[in-house]
């Protein structure tokens, strides 16, 4: 193999892990932006999802039932997250929402160990197995397909928060939460909405992660987690494109790592990359500076 | 819920008889009733619980000066817990170093890295800093993982070396106790002299409103980077004896479950309050280490009580620093003037 078309391989590689993180990431960015509340069961809500459309395959649920079963499954426990976790502790120091969420990703996790165990397991979709040969780099038809309905995702979230009455809903209360309630905009509502679609789209995300590496483990949830907050950290969160953009930058940046570096050091590269991004743009290499409201 | 809270947060009469008793008598009758047992008992799983307490104890206190002192959200002890263990260990295995000499060491490892955290507390705040210091504990995992050459990658090093003091190894865990006991009394003794000094004022002040502390000319930056070095030099302390102790180093010690677990022990016993801090480690330490079976259900008792602090009793058992949002003090709603303003959220 030539040096380029090494070089572009990983790029390959890259993009289509990198379109899982930026799944992640806008369904993160968007539950973010809502309540400005990072919530860190959205990793665990995606690992439960995705070992529940394990589970239906295995038991021989055909893959287009168990699949959107699957992420209404997160849709649900996005709902209970944000009633259990988030709505109690509005209003309190931000710290409060931020542990019980926490306790709430230590409690699916838990559940999840005592139902399947702590072995990875390989999932069980069988996707035809195809390599394209675009200019001399092969392509499989896995990355293509997780790519292309990661994309497709995307987009159609993006024109349910612009064009749709509840997407306006969602973007007044991200705006000015007190205002929209006035303008008689169910607050309460929204927000849980937000949640229910951040679980959906993070199960989503979870099932393409399995399929692409045909693996489902318990700290999945928590790594793709950290990784999808750094994209959206890269991309300036709340911001939806910054989020897609970000999540694609980050995925070829470690295909890179792990390509040319040491695969070990592969997530340690991509935590790295946070906390310098951190340390020169708080808001984010795509955001304006934002001064803090005294 | 709401009896649950009023309950839990009701002053009883006993409650205030006990809380004029000056504290530091507590602390005599527990050190009192600590240095009896080795006497009057020779039960070595007792001592081995006991002994595991007080690590955690010192490592507790250390998250506990970040985040309850200063204000500071970390998630990240594990990290300086695991280089203190790797850098007193290694120190005695390669150089020979005297342990007082390699406890030291792990402090000051352990201290510098607490800095290299410390610099982005300077520029990122609340949330942003929790995840840089989960992403700074995952990388310390990593590296002690990958960097087979001196951590032993996966394998980590068994059989490391006991303590030796002055000539005398350390071969029970009565000896490990008293050594651990030691070191929690210089630790807590310190805490307590810090916090009741002008140090201890300025973090109070910076975990309370940075920006009224910098009005007010305390060095923000200092405080923080002061706190983080100081919590993360306990932590190391409490690596060096665990690594010891133990008997092995490896990278499955050191994971985030550990910093979960840190942050659940600081958040039970209450923000801010050392004896707090030992109570914590004292519940949850002695529930993991003395019922093994509740191993399948660690993550349940670890997030079931993050739950119920927030939920139920936000200071925790003996805290008594209140999480408030910064800026103007909440308005009463008995007020009179403001009970006619609408609640856009209540209505719907």
């Amino acid at each position: 193999m030539t040096f380029f078309e090494y070089f572009f391989a990983q790029i390959v590689n890259g993009l289509s892990a990198g379109s899982i993180y930026a799944l992640v990431a806008v369904g993160y960015s968007m539950v973010f932006g809502v309540l400005q509340m990072h919530n860190f069961a959205h990793g665990d809500t995606m690992m439960f999802g995705t070992y529940c459309a394990m589970a239906m395959l295995l038991a021989g649920v055909p893959a287009v039932v168990a699949i959107p079963a699957a992420m209404l499954i997160g849709a649900l426990f996005g709902l209970c997250i944000e009633r259990l976790a988030f709505k109690p502790t509005r209003g309190a120091h931000r710290m409060v929402p931020t542990v019980s969420a926490i306790g709430v990703a230590l409690i699916i996790r838990n559940t999840a160990q005592l139902i399947w165990g702590t072995s990875t397991e390989p999932f069980p979709l069988r996707v035809p197995q195809y390599t394209f040969q675009v200019a001399g780099i092969g392509v499989s038809s896995t990355q293509i397909l997780v790519f292309a309905t990661a994309l497709l995702l995307m987009i159609a979230t993006h024109y349910f928060v612009k064009k749709t009455l509840i997407g306006k809903a969602m973007r007044a209360v991200q705006q000015d939460i007190d205002a929209a309630g006035y303008m008689g905009i169910p607050v309460n509502r929204v927000i849980s909405m937000v949640y229910m679609l951040g679980g959906f789209l993070g199960v989503a995300a979870g099932i393409l992660f399995a399929i692409n590496y045909n693996t489902v483990f318990l700290m999945m949830g928590f790594t793709t987690m950290v990784k999808a907050f750094i994209a959206a950290v890269i991309g300036g969160i709340g911001n939806l494109q910054g989020a897609f953009f970000g999540g694609l930058l980050l995925g070829v940046i470690e295909a890179f790592a792990a390509g040319y570096i040491s695969s070990g050091y592969r997530d340690a590269i991509a935590l790295g990359l946070l906390i310098i991004v951190l340390l020169m743009r708080p808001n984010g290499l795509l955001s304006a500076k934002v001064a803090v409201k005294v | 819920m709401e009896m649950v809270r009023g309950l839990l947060n009701t002053r009883s009469p006993i409650r205030t008889m006990v809380e004029r008793i000056p504290p530091v008598w507590f602390y005599v009758m527990a050190l009192a009733v600590m240095l009896v047992l080795p006497i009057v008992s020779d039960d070595a799983f007792m001592f081995r619980i006991l002994t595991m307490i007080m690590i955690w104890s010192i490592l507790a206190l250390g998250q506990n000066v970040i985040t309850g002192f200063c204000g500071q959200l970390s998630f990240g002890q594990a990290a300086f817990y695991g280089i203190g263990a790797y850098t007193s260990v290694l120190l005695t295995i390669h150089f020979g170093l005297p342990y007082p000499l390699a406890l030291v060491a792990s402090a000051v490892a352990a201290g510098l890295f607490g800095l290299l955290v410390g610099y982005p507390a300077i520029r990122v705040g609340g949330d942003y800093l929790f995840l840089v210091t989960i992403g700074f504990a995952e990388i310390m995992r990593l590296v002690f993982l990958n960097w087979d050459a001196v951590t032993g990658g996966a394998v980590g090093i068994p059989n490391v070396p006991t303590i030796e003091l002055f000539g005398h190894a350390l071969y029970t865990n009565k000896e490990y106790f008293l050594l651990s006991l030691f070191l929690l009394s210089v630790v807590v003794f310190a805490l307590h002299r810090i916090i009741a000094s002008d140090i201890g004022r300025s973090f109070k002040a910076v975990r309370e409103d940075e920006i009224a502390a910098k009005a007010v000319g305390i060095n923000v930056a200092r405080y923080k980077l002061l706190a983080f070095r100081l919590g993360a030099a306990l932590g190391g302390i409490a690596g060096s004896v665990a690594g010891h102790f133990l008997a092995y180093v490896g990278p499955d010690n050191f994971t985030n479950w550990e910093s979960t677990m840190v942050f659940v022990i600081v958040l039970l016993g209450g923000l801010g309050s050392i004896p707090g801090t030992i109570l914590g480690a004292a519940i949850l330490i002695g529930a993991f280490e003395s019922a093994r079976g509740l191993v399948d259900y660690r993550l349940y008792v670890a997030g079931g009580l993050l739950l119920a602090v927030v939920l139920l009793k936000p200071s925790g058992l003996l805290g008594s620093v209140k999480l408030r949002t910064p800026g103007p003090p909440p308005v009463d709603p008995t007020d009179e003037a403001n009970a006619s303003e609408p609640q856009p959220n209540k209505l719907i």
